[in-house]
């Protein structure tokens, strides 16, 4: 019961959130000197359409209606026509989020893949080469801009050594080659989070490797491995996924980095596209999307906390 | 103050850090009156050099020298970041003690507020203003510092609702002290500790995002150089020289790299406590 | 109640035990020559201050030392074998298997994000291997309920943060008997409980002993749950062993000077209301600065010049009853 309620004030907290971001890229809109209709079409548009688009946008109106308009729209999915194609932007930006999801999904998986057993290792290493090699290293790819990393590994496996196809997506649709050409953006964006994983977990998993629990373990002969890898690791990857959820935003603007250095489609592009030709109403769109879900996410992250941890699903209870 | 440094210094890894800090800084102070070029002067003639004595770190697409254009790249990062760090970190420090102070309801809508713009990250929030209203530098400030005060904020909330019921506050109200002076002179110096901290750790992640906006064009806007802009255009030229990638890339390397050091020993030398932070 | 004499050979028997550990003050010896015997079926308890080494006594039979181990000599025989000289794996198989453990607090005792019952299973493992889980989840139920604890079929889907205290050692002892042990090593199991609480756990520990045929190896400082559970008595002091024999004889009877100070110090129902305390003069010793003689010594009211110039040994105080005191004046 208690739960169904701590899930409902998230879920309205949530909603606020959303609200008032879709309010604040509203308001954006409030402050554009000049024509906003001139400005949100773009140069490309005839004195009729920006008539027109006026007139639908209600730019007369009080603002408080032109606000409820809006996020009427929104909410019903409706985030208006490209000026350029006359298409429903929703189709644009659905036809390309699979792209940029896939990538970023990929990259989460392959810093899970990597990380985890890595953080194991050190843990249960503690000072040894490897460990110290790994420490050393993570910094390097957590500091480093991603389209740092990403633009250095196009130059080396890409150009110089030709190892991977260069840019764009597979057209020939096979799936070694739609692999292949995803290998290196998923990884560019993968490495920092590799060595962030590693070390986060490397410092929970000692932390709960010394606490009385594992004694009782040990003391009755549990083997090792079971020790580390079910009963250290379920406490350890709490904190562990409580800073990774707050790293989401940064996962999500290094996708849209890696979309564009390796000439992706994806929101990515669709919204660099978009700035450069002026094209508003998509960028407003994209960053809806964007925005939308990253909020998404971290209620994901945050409801996984109950699942992970059961003394916070049932913290009224005793 | 000197034993903090102190510590830094005697830590490998945050020696390190603080020499490649101190090196970005000089490069950024003085490289530009120093530098042998103007940056923006173009020489097609002498375009895609590589490293030469003339021009010692080869030239751009443009004939730019590249050691110029570095040099004014690393003031502006360094500009950038310290502008922002500091409207953040004092609007963030005020919001975030007001919430503390404020009534339930108050500090709710502090705390949503911060929430919304947390809701955005950084880059997305970045394109939209710039699509709308132009690139510019003072833009550029503008989003960043609005987006990284959340971060303070919430830091010194936490710090001062540890604090608020010490001790040694009440005895200050109680002898009779101004609300605003034990503010001032009490609360905040105890509170500034983790903020510091926080605002080193910040540097290398601003430098990141002013060269990431410029590399997507919605930054610095041309012909002012900004080492994300370096990075593009050596990007789209990488078949013709890869040496205004190289300069690039190394000089984020090393300023992100060197800050990121300098912060973690910073942060250990301080309160050890802090770890895991990201 | 009657339990077997020591006229059969020991279960465990601990000979000249000597343990050191590094420490930033330098090595401190937390061990030194300890002597002792652990009686088939016999309760022996194990007494003295905060620091003594009891902890690391039973640490050093189930071989689970830290890792600022300096210094592990002697000979703890078990089986024909000195567990110390075996390798790493032997003496793990006995973990779980032929030794169990009750620790202190058993807030902390349990992992908080596994269910009860998965601990208890997995915890079964070194003593039943090829036992289903089924089986071994059956026999965890039964043993709750034996333990006391209500509703145990359904309780043992819970998470450990939904059992207080007492439940939760209770929970442990069960763990404990489930290993049907040769010894079961009981360190400190009260002390972190209300004494309401501890009340109810000794009377368990009590009414189980009964039908428990292995070893208790009982850690307290408490003289007063000593005297009540156990058949042997040995006190330990800054790491030596002043005295042991059995329960009735060392407690009744004591003849080392600092066991009578620490029944001195105890507070009877009976006491009459005095204007102070009786306390021990001076500090415990600093175990990385050891004096030569004695370690009592400087203490001790009665201490005599050759007290201070070599530690005595274990000297029987009875004959052959096993009562022996390491004093000089015995």
């Amino acid at each position: 019961m208690r739960l169904l309620r701590r899930i409902g004030s998230r879920l309205a907290t949530t909603a606020l959130v959303l609200v008032g971001a879709v309010a604040l890229v509203f308001a954006l809109t409030l402050v554009i000197p000049g024509n906003p209709a001139q400005v949100l079409l773009g140069p490309r548009a005839t004195p009729e359409a920006v008539q027109a688009f006026s007139q639908a946008m209600g730019l007369d109106r009080p603002v408080a209606e032109r606000f409820a308009l809006f996020l009427w729209n929104v909410l019903r999915g409706d985030l208006g026509n490209d000026v350029v194609s006359g298409r429903p932007i929703v189709t644009m930006v659905a036809e390309v989020l699979p792209y940029t999801v896939s990538l970023t999904l990929s990259a989460i998986g392959l810093a899970i893949l990597f990380g985890v057993p890595l953080g194991c290792y050190a843990a249960t290493h503690p000072g040894s080469l490897i460990d110290r090699v790994a420490a050393a290293v993570s910094i390097g790819f957590i500091a480093i801009p991603n389209f740092v990393v990403a633009i250095l590994l196009l130059m080396v496996f890409s150009v110089w050594l030709d190892w991977f196809p260069v840019l764009g997506v597979s057209r020939s649709g096979t799936l070694g080659d739609q692999l292949a050409r995803l290998a290196l953006p998923a990884l560019s964006l993968a490495l920092g989070w590799i060595g962030y994983i590693a070390r986060l977990l490397r410092a929970s998993l000692l932390d709960v490797l010394g606490e009385a629990h594992i004694r009782t373990l040990r003391a009755y002969g549990v083997a090792e491995r079971v020790i580390v890898y079910k009963y250290a690791l379920k406490p350890a990857a709490i904190p562990t996924v409580a800073v990774l959820g707050l790293g989401v935003g940064r996962l999500l603007g290094g996708a849209i980095f890696a979309e564009i250095v390796f000439a992706r489609p994806g929101i990515g592009t669709l919204v660099y596209d978009a700035i450069a030709s002026r094209n508003y109403p998509v960028v407003q769109a994209c960053v809806l999307v964007v925005v939308g879900l990253f909020t998404l996410t971290n209620l994901l992250v945050d409801l996984s906390y109950a699942w992970l941890d059961p003394r916070i699903a049932k913290a009224e209870d005793r | 103050m000197r034993a903090v440094f102190g510590r830094v210094w005697r830590q490998p890894v945050g020696r390190f850090g603080l020499l490649l800090v101190v090196a970005v800084l000089l490069l950024g102070v003085i490289g530009p009156p120093l530098a042998p070029y103007d940056p923006n002067k173009l020489n097609i003639l002498a375009r895609f050099g590589a490293p030469s004595a003339a021009h010692w770190l080869g030239t751009d697409h443009l004939g730019r020298d590249l050691f110029s254009r570095m040099a004014d790249g690393g003031r502006v990062a360094l500009l950038v970041a310290l502008s922002t760090i500091a409207i953040a970190l004092a609007v963030g420090t005020l919001l975030g003690i007001a919430a503390a102070y404020a009534s339930p309801w108050g500090e709710r809508a502090i705390l949503v507020v911060f929430d919304i713009v947390s809701a955005f990250p950084t880059l997305v929030f970045a394109l939209a203003v710039v699509a709308l209203l132009g690139p510019g530098l003072d833009k550029v400030i503008l989003i960043v510092a609005i987006t990284l005060t959340p971060h303070f904020g919430r830091v010194a909330r936490a710090q001062t609702l540890s604090l608020r019921n010490s001790p040694f506050l009440e005895a200050e109200r109680v002898l009779g002290a101004q609300p605003w002076r034990i503010t001032a002179h009490h609360l905040v110096p105890n509170i500034l500790g983790p903020l510091v901290v926080l605002a080193s750790m910040d540097i290398p992640v601003v430098i990141t995002i002013e060269a990431g906006l410029s590399f997507l064009g919605v930054g610095v806007p041309p012909p002012r150089a900004s080492w994300g802009t370096l990075l593009h255009d050596g990007y789209t030229t990488l078949s013709q020289s890869p040496w205004p990638v190289i300069v690039a890339a190394g000089m984020l390397t090393l300023a992100t790299l060197g800050f990121t050091l300098f912060g973690e020993a910073l942060r250990d030398a301080i309160d050890p406590k802090l770890r895991v932070e990201p | 109640m009657t339990r077997p004499t020591q006229d059969t050979d020991p279960l465990i028997a601990i000979r000249d035990l000597s343990v050191s550990f590094t420490t930033s003050a330098g090595p401190a010896e937390v061990l030194r020559n300890v002597t002792l015997d652990l009686g088939r079926g016999r309760i022996v308890g194990l007494v003295g201050e905060s620091g003594s080494g009891k902890s690391t006594l039973a640490s050093a039979i189930t071989r689970l030392l830290p890792a600022n181990l300096s210094r592990l000599e002697g000979a703890v025989q078990y089986e024909g074998r000195n567990l110390l000289a075996e390798p790493e794996a032997a003496v793990a198989a006995l973990r779980g298997s032929r030794f169990a453990m009750i620790f202190q607090d058993p807030m902390g005792a349990l992992n908080p994000v596994f269910r009860v019952g998965t601990q208890l299973v997995d915890l079964q493992r070194a003593k039943a291997p090829k036992a289903s889980r089924r089986d071994r989840m059956a026999r965890a139920v039964a043993m709750l309920t034996r333990v006391g604890i209500p509703d145990a079929a359904r309780r043992i889907r819970d998470y450990p943060h939904q059992f207080s205290g007492g439940m939760r050692q209770r929970i442990m002892i069960a763990a404990a008997l489930l290993c049907e042990p040769d010894l079961l090593i009981a360190d400190e199991p009260t002390t972190a409980l209300d004494p309401t609480i501890e009340g109810q756990i000794v009377a368990l520990i009590d009414e189980l002993r009964h039908g428990f045929q292995g070893t208790i190896l009982l850690i307290s400082h408490s003289l007063g749950l000593v005297s009540h559970l156990c058949d042997d008595v040995a006190v330990l002091y800054a790491g030596s062993l002043v005295e042991r024999g059995p329960a009735a004889a060392v407690l009744g009877a004591p003849r080392h000077p600092y066991t009578r100070a620490l029944l001195a110090c105890e507070i009877g129902a009976d006491v009459v209301r005095r204007a102070t305390l009786a306390t021990i003069h001076g500090d415990a010793p600093d175990v990385t600065r050891l004096p030569l003689g004695c370690v009592f010594a400087p203490r001790c009211s009665q201490a005599v010049e050759s007290c201070r110039a070599a530690a005595p040994e274990l000297r029987p105080v009875d004959g052959d009853g096993g009562h022996a005191a390491a004093c000089l004046l015995v």
